[in-house]
């Protein structure tokens, strides 16, 4: 319920749009109900032989519902979607904005694979709260009264028996359907969990498993798992099929309890007879709004469990508290920790144990420790990422807490062993770091990177484009990249994070070299388990 | 409207279900039918003939039977939709695995192990929706508007003649207006897919822009691809909705049609009522199915799509097994590869190689990238096979022993192992599921990955996640090893890792390299040199043919390229 306040109030802007969307796509309903009503009329009518002119009136109508429809439709479909868009436009914006404060240190989950990946596919999601949750509901409320109230010119007992079927096939029904294929369902879902583990096991173990044996075995795993997921689907067709005979059975249910009823009421005298067609056809044709909730059901579920997801990882708490009225440093260095330790929230042990270190300007460090030892945490307190659980850090005198997040990595260039690449051209990737860099300071830090070369003999040069992840660069080119791109920021301390690990002897060997010339003069901090082929000033052991 | 040939014969395997969900359709048509007739019927006698209920019990116990029988039918044939889907999506999984078990992982063409995966999972799922929106729909739309003209034709031949011009101008112009969106949504490509493909990229690179100072820009960018990408798709849906227009306006058009003319010819006395209502009633019911199916039309195009990729992999041939299949060699033997010629596609990676491996040699094979050395081990293990040429193994070619048998007597450590998922026990069990502890120890102690296995968490009962969890490379590499010792097999094929290895992980691959050579005949892909040195002999290929042969020491003398590759690797070793 609180997931549904907090998008209600997320759409909300977004009002005048969903209403005229709303609208339209009651007047479709609601033109397909006048046209087999007049249609339903106009044939009554003429069967007595009145005069011409008496038809005049019904046979426009005819015309006018008939051709309206249409046009209520595409407006429907299209105003929908500018809102959905429009709504979705802002989610982004809005998602973007809260997760800036909690990059990386607060995004980082266990045992979750890409969050990313799956806030991106979330997000989309949310494309059908409106189209197919909102409207829909919408649309079946108007239609229930408006109908509703036309039968019950006629007759209160229309209306009420109309209503009563309508309810019954748009909620009570679908929702009954639902439940009963909850268990099945969650079968499903685990089954086919169980599957892809396994189709991903026998996939990229497979030489694996033909040479020790066991791919029969996992072969005849994944056919259970296919067969479990079988009978579950079955079980969930008989469910659907279910829920579609009985909505089906509801509506045309109706449609008999209103000529019972209207077969009595012209009888007594209620009702002219030219009018029972009218009324059995307007109730069958308001049931087009009632069959387009079972979805709406369904596709409810799955936006609120998108949306909680949302709003879970948005609302969590940053790492880093920034200070009201920041801070400059007089100068960025010296850089000293004073007792830092630091623990994340949900461990008991210290990553990192009354850590002292200080940066002299100038100075190479060479921080060592093995896995596990904190590197990159330490790498994320410098950069204020994170905050030591205890201790202190100051830059140039001025204590961290002082200091914006923005200011103090203002000073910082970093190459790490994953560094990110945008997909876009080389030159946008470059940019990034200096956005008024000309095209001479850009070739100057490609030659220091050693990169110059395979770069100019791209067709494309500075233009040759990167897919996602800076596909199509090797391993030591991506590094190359990132070192650039780090040189052009002109920052006057660098982190290096293991900036050759992964890389083949070779390769690693000719980025450290190029490093340690490229970063003459510079003030370094490495971190890294082995050392680097680079000349140090001292090295200190992590975790020691 | 296309109808995937391949998808409609994979569920022709199941007839049953086929038939009884189409024919069902037809059921749930005629007692659509038998529906408008009694309530046309119910009106006409109330309205015109004052008939009350009493007079009317016939009908008003038949309406019931009728609206029951429709819903019956319907929702039967959705359920046996749903469960031929899922029939054919257990036979397609079936087939895919079997099929890639006979296969092995080097024959799958572009496929590769991650798309295999994805094939066997998603790939199968993705083509569900054919049989549970489209065939029906399809079936629906061939079976009702048809049954409906068969009775509108008799009652009243001007609507049916209404209803038969109208009916194909509905999918016509589905198919044009279908036609310019998607040109429309071309054009516009890149404006569609470069806001979700930069808004991802974002996300993950959030921190380096942070690094960069550049998130604010970041944001702005975002805002402005937002309203990009608002126009664009709305300039395609602005078309692509015109033909949920036209099908509005033709079925609402021409059900306005039928009854304005119905009406006017009662007016003149030239009609009865009963019938002219029946029409009126069938009308919508006439549109219906054409419309379900305008609506199923990407349901088709989307799972095409699906079958194209599963289909694709079930046609990859896989090499036939021999008939009257020779025993493998359960102790070294030569091994031998004869005027081999292999390719990928155009560019031939061997053009008839010849290298003969006495029994129990252990050899080094050395080389650039690209030489040859990871297809010639596949050659090898007999997950290729030569497009000229033979591979022997003692006197048998590969091809006339059966493959699981001579992968019986092999064992082999990938670049980049691969552990499946369970404990670090049931990783090395694989190899031999009756081994003892002690066994165990044994193995894991010549491969050096006793110490680091003892070491971890759970010891080994530590499960291993996606990837082998948290081991390093260099410990992955030794639970391979560990795995390969277990095994015991007479022929021993490795692959060692390009990456980096911490210095402790290194040392004892090599020592376990040594121990792992007696008795057995060893062939090392040395992507690090000094694995090279250890070996009886060193064999350096250089595009697929072999350009020196001998001892290290030899090779340092006379082989020029070795000489580069070992100077190379030497400084960048110090």
């Amino acid at each position: 319920m609180k997931v549904q306040l907090r998008l209600l109030a997320l759409v909300r802007p977004y009002l005048g749009w969903m209403l005229a969307a709303g609208l339209s796509g009651l007047f479709t309903v609601l033109a397909g109900v006048g046209l087999m009503a007049t249609s339903a009329y106009l044939i009554a009518k003429a069967a007595l032989r009145p005069e011409t002119y008496l038809l005049m009136l019904p046979i426009t109508g005819v015309r006018f519902f008939g051709l309206s429809r249409g046009v209520f439709r595409y407006g429907e479909r299209l105003l929908g979607h500018e809102a959905t868009f429009r709504i979705l436009g802002r989610l982004r914006v809005w998602l973007f904005e809260r997760l800036i404060p909690l990059a990386p240190a607060g995004l980082v989950r266990r045992h979750s694979g890409d969050v990313m990946a799956r806030v991106t596919q979330d997000v989309e999601t949310l494309e059908n709260y409106f189209v197919r949750v909102l409207a829909p509901s919408f649309v079946a409320l108007g239609t229930l009264a408006l109908v509703g109230a036309y039968l019950w010119s006629f007759a209160p007992n229309f209306a009420l028996s109309f209503a009563a079927f309508f309810v019954l096939a748009g909620v009570a029904w679908p929702l009954g359907a639902m439940r009963l294929g909850r268990a099945p369902g969650a079968v499903r879902v685990a089954a086919q969990a169980r599957l892809k583990r396994h189709a991903v096991d026998l996939a990229r173990g497979l030489g694996e498993l033909l040479v020790y044996g066991g791919a029969r075995e996992r072969a005849a795993a994944l056919g259970a798992a296919a067969s479990e997921s079988r009978r579950a689907e079955a079980r969930l067709a008989r469910v659907e099929g279910l829920g579609e005979g009985g909505t089906l059975l509801l509506a045309h249910a109706a449609l008999w309890a209103v000529l019972w009823l209207g077969v009595g009421w012209v009888r007594q005298g209620g009702m002219d007879g030219v009018y029972l067609g009218v009324v059995a056809l307007a109730t069958l044709a308001a049931f087009e709004a009632a069959f387009a909730l079972p979805l709406a059901w369904q596709t409810l579920g799955a936006v609120q469990a998108a949306a909680r997801r949302i709003f879970e990882l948005a609302d969590a708490e940053p790492p880093v508290r920034e200070p009201a009225e920041p801070k400059r440093p007089p100068s960025p260095l010296p850089l000293v920790l004073e007792g830092v330790s630091f623990r994340y929230p949900e461990d008991e042990r210290m990553v990192i144990e009354n850590l002292d270190l200080r940066l002299e300007p100038g100075e190479r460090l060479l921080v060592r420790g093995g896995s596990g030892a904190g590197k990159t945490t330490l790498a994320w307190i410098l950069l204020k990422f994170l905050e030591p659980t205890e201790g202190r850090i100051s830059m140039g005198g001025v204590d961290y807490r002082e200091l914006a997040g923005g200011e103090v990595r203002r000073h910082f260039a970093v190459v790490d062993q994953r560094p990110h690449l945008f997909a876009g051209t080389l030159r946008e990737n470059l940019l990034l770091a200096r956005p008024e860099a000309t095209e001479e300071d850009l070739w100057r830090a490609l030659e220091q990177a050693r990169l110059a070369g395979w770069v100019r003999a791209q067709p494309a040069s500075l233009d040759t484009p990167l897919g996602e992840g800076g596909a199509g660069l090797s391993g030591g080119q991506a590094r190359r990249l990132a070192v650039a791109r780090a040189l052009l920021k002109d920052a006057p301390i660098w982190i290096l994070d293991e900036p050759t690990e992964g890389l083949d002897p070779v390769t690693a060997r000719e980025l450290a070299a190029a490093l340690d010339a490229a970063l003459a003069g510079k003030t370094v901090l490495a971190i890294s388990h082995q050392p680097l082929g680079m000349g140090f000033d001292r090295v200190l052991e992590l975790g020691a | 409207m296309r109808l995937d040939r391949r998808l409609l014969s994979a569920a022709r395997r199941t007839p049953a279900l086929l038939g009884l969900s189409l024919g069902l359709r037809l059921a749930a048509g005629a007692a659509i039918v038998a529906e408008a007739a009694i309530v046309a019927r119910l009106v006409n006698a109330a309205f015109l003939q004052g008939a009350d209920r009493a007079d009317l019990t016939d009908l008003f116990a038949a309406l019931p039977l009728a609206i029951v029988l429709r819903a019956v039918f319907s929702g039967w044939a959705s359920e046996r939709a749903g469960a031929l889907a899922a029939a054919v999506k257990e036979d397609l999984r079936r087939r895919l695995t079997e099929h890639t078990l006979a296969l092995g992982p080097a024959r799958m063409g572009g496929v590769g192990s991650a798309g295999l995966a994805t094939v066997l999972a998603e790939g199968v799922e993705g083509v569900e929706p054919f049989f549970k929106g489209y065939l029906p729909a399809l079936a629906q739309a061939a079976f009702l508007p048809l049954l409906i003209l068969l009775v509108v034709f008799p009652l009243d031949w001007p609507s049916g003649f209404v209803l038969l011009v109208t009916a194909p101008l509905i999918p016509m112009f589905m198919i044009l207006i279908g036609r310019w969106a998607g040109n429309l949504a071309q054009k516009q490509w890149r404006a569609l897919h470069l806001l979700g493909a930069y808004y991802l990229d974002a996300l993950r690179g959030l921190a380096t822009l942070k690094l960069f100072g550049a998130e604010a820009r970041a944001l702005l960018r975002i805002e402005r691809l937002v309203r990009v990408h608002r126009d664009a798709t709305l300039r395609v849906l602005r078309v692509a909705f015109l033909s949920a227009l036209v099908l509005e306006l033709m079925a609402t058009l021409a059900t306005a049609i039928v009854a304005v003319e119905v009406g006017m010819r009662l007016l003149a006395g030239r009609m009865q009522f009963l019938p002219a209502f029946t029409v009126l009633l069938l009308a919508p019911e006439f549109y219906q199915p054409l419309r379900n199916l305008g609506s199923q039309f990407h349901a088709a195009e989307d799972a095409a799509a699906a079958a194209e990729a599963v289909y694709g992999l079930l046609k990859t041939p896989a090499p036939d097994s021999p008939e009257r299949p020779k025993p493998a060699p359960t102790a070294p033997v030569e091994l031998a590869l004869e005027g081999v010629r292999f390719g990928y596609g155009e560019r031939p990676v061997f053009d008839g190689i010849d290298l003969t491996v006495p029994a129990g040699q252990f050899l080094a094979l050395v080389g650039p990238s690209g030489a040859g050395k990871s297809t010639l081990v596949q050659l090898l293990l007999g997950f290729l096979t030569p497009q000229a040429g033979r591979v022997r193994a003692g006197e048998a070619g590969l091809d006339e022993i059966a493959p699981e048998d001579w992968r019986r007597q092999v064992a082999w450590v990938p670049q980049r192992p691969f552990l499946q998922e369970g404990t670090v026990r049931e990783n090395l069990l694989l190899a031999r599921p009756d081994a003892s502890q002690e066994e165990l120890e044994r193995a894991a102690h010549d491969a050096g990955a006793l110490g680091f296995i003892e070491a971890l968490p759970h010891g080994w009962e530590t499960r291993l996640g996606e990837d082998g969890g948290g081991l390093s490379g260099g410990q992955l590499q030794r639970l391979a090893l560990a795995r390969a010792f277990l095994k015991d097999a007479p022929f021993v094929f490795l692959d060692e890792p390009t990456a980096h290895l911490d210095g402790e992980s290194e040392r004892r691959i090599h020592e376990a390299l040594a121990r792992l050579a007696t008795g057995r005949t060893l062939i090392v892909v040395a992507h690090r040199l000094d694995a090279a040195a250890l070996a009886g002999r060193v064999v350096v290929l250089d595009r697929g043919r072999v350009i020196c042969d001998g001892k290290h020491d030899e090779l340092l003398a006379g082989c020029a390229l070795y000489r580069e590759l070992w100077r190379t690797f030497q400084e960048a070793a110090a």
